[in-house]
């Protein structure tokens, strides 16, 4: 993530930790990634991207052996080594990635990263580095902006997220801006992203040596079926804006 | 929630106010702006001093997602000490028997404003300051004061607010090896290793022994006790009872979470006891005590204060041991580096502060570190000369 993507979030970390209790994610992105992941016990795990550190925190608090958070932004970092500090002992934060994490992890989790690579070259290195971090035979969830969200600023309002293409003619373009915004209770703040087609991510990280890669539509696993849902969730359920890629790291990625 | 708002500066979309108790604002949102050095400006650290002595003000600055700058607020000492203007700017000329605004905990001896990191930092502190100054002639006070930051911070601050810089204090650190002590010991000259190995032997041919545990397994009377001594014996005036309070707000407050005790023992005798925190990477020591009725003679405060924590520090994965302003002579001559600290002072009426009177402190105060701790100051130091005071 380039430092002009990554600065965009100084600000942000507070109003971020509180969207864990918003609907869309409380609901249905959390518990469809915790259930993805599913048994961490003992697991050495790197949250790329960790934000405020709350993946972090919870996939310690199941257990997990090693988790290290990393994210390039200061104002991030330092709310997540803060709050873990007092919740989560143990895990430790880095806002860089040293050699000596290559290769360590059996386990990378990268929520609402890729979408703020700017650039196809930015996408692939950043493919590079989650994968790279794996273990061979390591798994790899992530969770970009869905390829067919709905491009409409006023689409996932209701849900506190304002998520609207720059070119609304040409939302679903590689490498076409989007706006995402945060705004519940009075808070609200808003960063750049880039949209990627389910192509171009597949690419990326094909060529970072990941394979067996699936894609998973979040759903809300406390119910039966998408049509027991509450009724406020129904729309977000059928376009959600994003989706969960998993896959494994090839024992011989070249 | 008692929020009353302050002018704000439009252009930067920051709204400013203040409260009456650090209880109105979030935890997590305050702390997210405390870097590991910032301990004291912690919102456990406050809510214990709250919960000891008292809700202060607290003046706040927001932008639209949430806090991006904070302190509380308090009013120094009326008498000589440590926290008494006049006496934290003898030598520089001004108007320091009135009273000023003093942002920060109270008796803090390592302070920065708790701010956002990036591209708006300088706007918030700006804002900030200018709220504090509204505040302060609000209330009629001469102006507004922060001691004890670290040089840096206090260039970074007056920058932001047009204030002045003047340096009063310094404190002492220590870089904690990843072998604690040894490893720092390998680095010493002979006669320094010498002296500590046979402080260390003294301490234990007297049948002293360490023992770590958490605050909360202290019986607070006996630690209050054994810290009052320690304090009354160098010039403090609070009683045994004052600083059983201030254990008990800690208690209250969580922030003896962060604690770690380290209490010397002969036989089943505590002879004294120095309590740490812990934040981030750090390790800050706060208090000792000891009892002086034994006149022991066996090191106990180097043991306790220096050495132990060393090895406690490597051993938890700390790489910084914070050692507080008293005492630098001893603490250099186990290896620790001398900061300076600052005040940043801004007057209601500009023109009470002669600038370069401050420079001119500055510079006197920075020769005599010089001469008396040469190869014991941190490159800090190298900004008091290139920054003698930056309104200049």
């Amino acid at each position: 993530m380039s430092k002009n993507n990554a600065g965009q979030f100084n600000e942000l970390a507070t109003l971020y930790e509180d969207t864990a209790h918003w609907s869309f994610r409380k609901e249905i992105e959390i518990p469809s990634v915790l259930q993805a992941i599913g048994d961490v016990g003992g697991l050495s795990v790197l949250d790329f991207g960790c934000g405020t550190g709350m993946y972090s925190r919870w996939l310690k608090q199941r257990g997990a052996g090693r988790v290290v958070g990393y994210d390039p932004t200061s104002g991030m970092l330092n709310y997540a080594r803060r709050r873990a500090e007092k919740e989560s002992p143990g895990i430790s934060f880095v806002t860089r990635l040293s050699p000596d994490l290559i290769g360590q992890f059996d386990l990378v989790l990268a929520v609402h990263v890729l979408q703020y690579a700017s650039s196809g070259s930015e996408l692939q290195d950043m493919c590079a580095d989650m994968v790279g971090l794996l273990r061979p035979g390591g798994r790899l969830l992530t969770l970009p902006i869905h390829p067919s969200y709905d491009p409409r600023r006023s689409y996932y309002e209701r849900y506190g997220l304002r998520l609207s293409a720059d070119d609304l003619q040409k939302p679903y373009v590689d490498g076409g801006g989007v706006r995402i915004g945060l705004c519940k209770n009075g808070k609200q703040g808003s960063v750049s992203a880039s949209y990627w087609s389910a192509a171009s991510l597949e690419r990326a990280l094909g060529q970072a040596g990941l394979r067996s890669l699936n894609w998973r539509e979040l759903d809300a696993p406390e119910c039966a079926a998408l049509d027991q849902a509450p009724k406020e969730l129904h729309a977000y359920l059928q376009k959600p804006h994003s989706i969960i890629i998993e896959g494994v790291r090839a024992r011989d990625p070249r | 929630m008692n929020f009353f708002p302050l002018k704000s500066d439009a252009s930067h979309a920051f709204s400013s106010g203040v409260s009456q108790k650090l209880s109105d604002m979030d935890e997590h949102e305050w702390d997210a702006l405390v870097s590991d050095d910032n301990f004291y400006n912690s919102y456990r650290w406050l809510r214990a001093l709250e919960h000891s002595l008292g809700a202060t003000d607290v003046l706040s600055v927001h932008g639209s997602a949430g806090l991006v700058a904070a302190c509380t607020l308090w009013e120094g000492d009326r008498s000589p000490g440590m926290f008494f203007l006049p006496d934290c700017m003898a030598g520089v000329p001004g108007p320091w028997q009135k009273g000023f605004l003093w942002l920060g905990g109270r008796r803090n001896t390592h302070n920065e404003i708790p701010c956002i990191q990036g591209r708006r930092r300088h706007q918030a502190l700006a804002e900030l300051g200018r709220c504090a100054l509204e505040y302060a002639q609000q209330r009629g006070y001469a102006g507004l004061v922060m001691p004890y930051m670290p040089y840096q911070a206090a260039v970074e601050f007056a920058d932001a607010i047009g204030g002045a810089v003047v340096l009063h204090s310094a404190q002492a650190s220590l870089e904690v090896p990843d072998t604690g002590l040894s490893g720092l010991m390998a680095s010493w000259r002979a006669h320094d290793r010498n002296q500590t190995k046979s402080e260390i032997a003294a301490f234990r041919r007297m049948g002293s022994r360490v023992e770590w545990g958490a605050p909360d397994e202290l019986d607070d009377s006996v630690a209050a006790d054994l810290i009052t001594q320690n304090r009354s014996r160098y010039g403090g005036t609070q009683d045994r009872e004052w600083m059983q309070g201030i254990l008990a707000g800690q208690r209250k407050s969580g922030v003896s979470y962060f604690g770690a005790a380290a209490v010397s023992k002969r036989d089943e005798d505590m002879t004294a006891l120095a309590i740490f925190y812990r934040f981030g990477a750090t390790l800050h020591l706060r208090y000792f005590g000891a009892n002086y009725s034994l006149d022991l003679n066996d090191y106990r405060y180097f043991v306790l204060c220096y050495y132990e924590p060393l090895n406690y520090a490597a051993a938890n994965g700390l790489t910084k041991l914070r050692l507080s302003t008293s005492a630098l002579r001893a603490k250099v001559n186990r290896g620790a580096k001398i900061e300076p600290q600052a005040l940043v002072v801004k007057c209601a009426d500009e023109q009470q502060i002669c600038h370069s009177e401050a420079k001119r402190h500055n510079g006197r105060m920075l020769r005599e570190y010089q001469d008396e701790f040469p190869g014991h100051l941190s490159r800090d130091w190298e900004l008091v000369e290139s920054h003698p005071n930056p309104t200049n």
